[in-house]
């Protein structure tokens, strides 16, 4: 079976070696933006090759599918689907897995996303406002409080920002921030026409995030394994959003802080989701999607975001928990034929993915790119784990250069987080810089500290959620007294849907 | 015993001035002297903190601390301000090691490594700041004082002596240090590390029984549950009838609170603090310890007149306090008999670790037995907590405690 597959990162080198390693006989090409080592070995040992060029361009992909002629395309990122890669391989007759540009929507444009959700009443949704011009938001961002601002369309996570505002006495400041938050947002989205809002202010909310990823043909949904990702770029849960540099999955479909319950709520949300997606934009879903969901005092399982590919350090933390079947699932997908597939999944092991970056991501990526890095691969290896090359590439002196963002990702699995932890840090240790520009990793992703403290926060917001679901309040939020006025909606429920 | 605070943004647009005061107000019970140092034209620089701030930059350490021991806990130079929890005579030589670790190729590796070879001497918790912006923050190897990070959002690390500084800045408390470790932070870069331990000393007692804020976590301990459980405890000793229970504010109401549930004698409400003010325990001056006690002790008479009443402290140092209070009682509401119960065994000895400013010739339970001091205080009865009750508690709470003021090494674990 001759399968190629679109995409430069760690989440396509996962998919690699998902893809290559679910039966005999695959040959796998690749075209990625940049020269990914690991991709170039994933394709080159199947007797395959990787192609480099721009992945967001439609007729470049046509025309090495033309040459490849796969049995399967699969498009592993989101900015491909935005710019019709999928659509286009797909009107030439390829069997293609992954999101086309209609259906991607849901990730681009939050906005759209939100009314969707809101003009179904899909449980989970948040408060927000949507703006199209920066004098407006300016105005509106002066007198609502506690609040997260976001780009209204995908720009790579980038651009989120959380302003928790609970302390009338810190106010003042905040409200300059937010202001200057959405005129970079505006900056940010100068290039982007696709999009008829600029910038989202949405409803902050606290509680445990989490990810659902699914498979889906349209009808058939094949739930995966939650995943937890950690986005903060530092330990401890510091510093800049990222895309994510690290994750942790298992056992079973669970999380050690989300039960049975809350992961059918979730994948019933998600359900239907696709489900009204797939009414609005009038297109069939074929590909992944995930949730990234949160549990929060205010409904339980809560919408965030959504993701019309797999995510990102998400997908890599089942590459060593998938036994079996995952390449069939994605052909019969891709075919409109899920119905009955099964993915075998290690129920009792756990995984522990941790990205290394270059000091400087995810903020200077100038002055993180161009430091020569070593990995001792081998070493890897022989613990068990899998490492990923992301953002990194051969040089002409043949050794690895970082490109600015997460240079690789090891994946480690063991029976118990202790044991997967400890593997995943000594895997992390034989990734080393050449050139003394310092390398990061998260060494709490994974620990027992982390965990048990994700598990108290969310047995508190479950206490929340279940004492607003005894009271029939589930998902409502406290009006606002204002003085001379009387009671008022939550300002951000009133605009925008 | 300083109240140690510092702030990094990660993120550009914002100023660190009114995080610094609100941080600040919400520790201003750690001392009486509030420094606040920052970047400014390429170096760092000290000022005394006035009440408001603003054009303090994206980064700035602060403290509270007591006037008279600011050169024995601060280090000020272009490079790089440095503060210390606590008095020490090495504060020069532990921001010489940190300049060094902060201006190799290798920080992250030169600063446990260095901070290591002053191994033997005692260095207290500290935060500094560099004129780069890097900010380096590290609970003492001895584990005496706590340390907390928290974090705003993706834009603000925090670090403070206590997590009611952390919450105060609408930030999340993520992490209480372990003794010796310690954070490195620069907008480019957070890096962790640990220096090996330089004893089994445990924390503070006085933080967990005195110091730190009621709504504090220290070591992931409920500051109020583990007072209350004190006061619990101590509820077996009261052998009087009572009318009324009464704590000193602020600091031993949780304890009374805790004796009143166990005994079923009525809390009230028996003084009203006239002004905010530094713990007196922080105060040397016997003056000035009178008018704290003066300040924090206005009775609510009508309360309290002509009933039997037992009157909680946490803890009795010169006894000065606990003698106001009980003059206050008897003279000014009349009450008709007083009991005082402490929360705590007899602190006799002083701190050697400079945490606490406890001399010798201050502690009344070095120089008076037991009857001697009941007579003092012109109380019916005087009751201590044991020692085993103390062991006990901290054990239930899992918190090991260092008792040299009591004349023991530590105290619970587990």
């Amino acid at each position: 079976m001759k399968v190629l597959l679109i995409g430069s990162g760690g989440r396509e080198h996962a998919l690699a070696k998902l893809i290559t390693s679910s039966q005999d006989g695959v040959r796998l090409y690749v075209l990625s933006d940049y020269n990914n080592p690991g991709l170039g070995m994933e394709a080159e040992g199947t007797g395959g090759r990787l192609f480099v060029g721009p992945t967001t361009s439609p007729q470049l992909a046509v025309e090495v599918a033309s040459k490849v002629s796969p049995d399967l395309v699969v498009v592993g990122p989101e900015e491909p689907q935005f710019h019709g890669v999928a659509d286009s391989l797909r009107e030439r007759g390829y069997i293609v897995f992954g999101a086309g540009n209609r259906c991607s929507r849901v990730e681009r444009d939050k906005a759209f996303a939100r009314q969707l959700l809101w003009k179904y009443g899909i449980r989970g949704r948040l408060n927000f406002s949507a703006f199209s011009s920066l004098e407006e938001v300016e105005r509106f961002v002066k007198f609502v409080s506690d609040v997260v601002v976001k780009p209204a369309r995908q720009v790579g996570g980038k651009g989120v920002r959380v302003v928790k505002d609970t302390k009338a006495y810190l106010s003042g400041v905040k409200s300059r921030v937010k202001a200057r938050i959405a005129e970079e947002v505006f900056r940010e989205l100068a290039g982007h026409g696709d999009s008829e809002f600029k910038v989202l202010v949405e409803q902050r909310v606290d509680g445990v995030e989490y990810t659902a990823q699914v498979i889906t043909d349209g009808s058939y949904v094949l739930p995966l394994p939650l995943v937890q990702d950690y986005p903060h770029a530092f330990e401890l849960d510091l510093g800049f959003k990222t895309g994510g540099m690290g994750s942790i999955s298992g056992p079973g479909h669970l999380l050690p802080f989300i039960n049975q319950e809350e992961y059918e709520t979730t994948t019933a949300v998600v359900r239907e989701v696709l489900s009204r997606l797939q009414e609005e934009v009038g297109d069939s879903y074929r590909g992944a999607f995930a949730g990234q969901m949160m549990l929060t005092g205010l409904w339980g399982p809560t919408i965030i975001e959504f993701y019309s590919r797999f995510g990102d350090p998400e997908l890599s933390c089942l590459l060593p928990r998938v036994e079996s079947g995952f390449l069939e699932a994605l052909d019969r997908a891709a075919r409109g034929a899920l119905a009955g597939a099964k993915l075998s999944i290690a129920e009792d092991s756990v995984s522990v993915v941790k990205a290394v970056a270059p000091a400087g991501y995810p903020v200077s990526k100038g002055d993180a790119s161009g430091h020569p890095v070593a990995v001792d691969e081998v070493r890897i290896r022989e613990l068990g784990c899998h490492l990923l090359y992301a953002s990194v590439e051969v040089g002409t002196d043949g050794r690895l250069y970082t490109k600015g963002s997460r240079a690789f990702e090891v994946v480690c699995h063991a029976g118990s987080y202790d044991e997967a932890y400890r593997l995943s840090e000594l895997a992390a240790s034989y990734i080393t810089s050449l050139d003394g520009w310092p390398l990061f990793h998260r060494s709490d992703v994974g620990s027992r500290w982390l965990i048990e403290g994700r598990a108290r926060l969310a047995e508190r917001v479950r206490t929340i959620y279940r004492s607003k679901q005894a009271r029939g309040t589930l998902g409502e939020s406290p009006d606002l007294w204002v003085l001379g006025e009387g009671v008022a909606p939550n300002q951000l429920s009133s605009t925008a849907r | 015993m300083a109240g140690l605070l510092a702030l990094l943004f990660f993120e550009a647009g914002w100023d660190a001035g009114d995080f610094i005061r609100y941080g600040l107000e919400s520790l201003s019970h750690r001392g009486e002297y509030g420094t606040v140092c920052f970047r400014a034209g390429g170096r760092v620089k000290c000022v005394e903190y006035a009440g408001r701030m603003s054009d303090v930059g994206d980064s700035a350490v602060a403290a509270w601390l007591d006037s008279s021991s600011r050169d024995l806990q601060v280090a000020e130079g272009e490079f790089l301000a440095l503060i210390c929890d606590r008095p020490s005579k090495h504060v020069g030589e532990v921001a010489d090691v940190l300049e060094k670790a902060l201006t190799s190729t290798r920080t992250h590796v030169e600063l446990p490594k260095l901070l290591g070879e002053l191994a033997g001497v005692d260095i207290p918790s500290f935060v500094a700041l560099s004129s780069r912006g890097e900010l380096v923050a590290w609970r003492s190897s001895s584990g005496l004082t706590p340390l907390t990070v928290g974090s705003y959002g993706f834009d603000m690390a925090v670090v403070s002596s206590e997590s009611p500084a952390i919450e105060a800045l609408d930030a999340d408390v993520k992490k209480h240090l372990d003794p010796g470790e310690g954070l490195y932070m620069s907008r480019r870069l957070v890096r962790t590390f640990r220096t090996p331990p330089i004893c089994e000393c445990g924390t503070c007692l006085l933080e967990l029984l005195h110091t730190a804020r009621h709504d504090s976590i220290v070591d992931g301990v409920s500051v109020y549950e583990f007072r209350k459980a004190l006061g619990w405890e101590l509820g077996k000793y009261l052998r009087s009838q009572v009318d009324a229970v009464v704590g000193i504010p602020e600091a031993a109401i949780p304890y009374a609170v805790g004796l009143s549930q166990r005994t079923g004698a009525k809390f009230e409400v028996g003084f009203v603090a006239g002004a905010r003010s530094a713990r007196s325990l922080l105060k040397r001056d016997i003056r000035n310890k009178v008018a704290i006690a003066h300040l924090k002790l206005n009775p609510v008479g009508r309360a309290l007149e002509g009933r039997r009443v037992a009157v909680v402290d946490n803890i009795v140092v010169t006894g000065y306090t606990l003698k106001t209070a009980s003059q206050i009682l008897r003279y000014r509401v009349g009450v008709s008999e007083l009991h005082a119960l402490i929360a705590s065994p007899k602190i006799a000895r002083p701190c050697p670790y400079g945490v606490v400013g406890l001399d010798a010739e201050s502690l009344i339970a070095a120089h008076l037995d037991s009857k001697s001091i009941e007579r003092f205080l012109e109380v019916d009865s005087l009751t201590w907590l044991g020692e085993d009750d103390l062991e006990r508690v901290a054990r239930s709470f899992r918190l090991k405690l260092c008792g040299k003021c009591l004349g023991k090494d530590t105290l619970g674990g587990g």
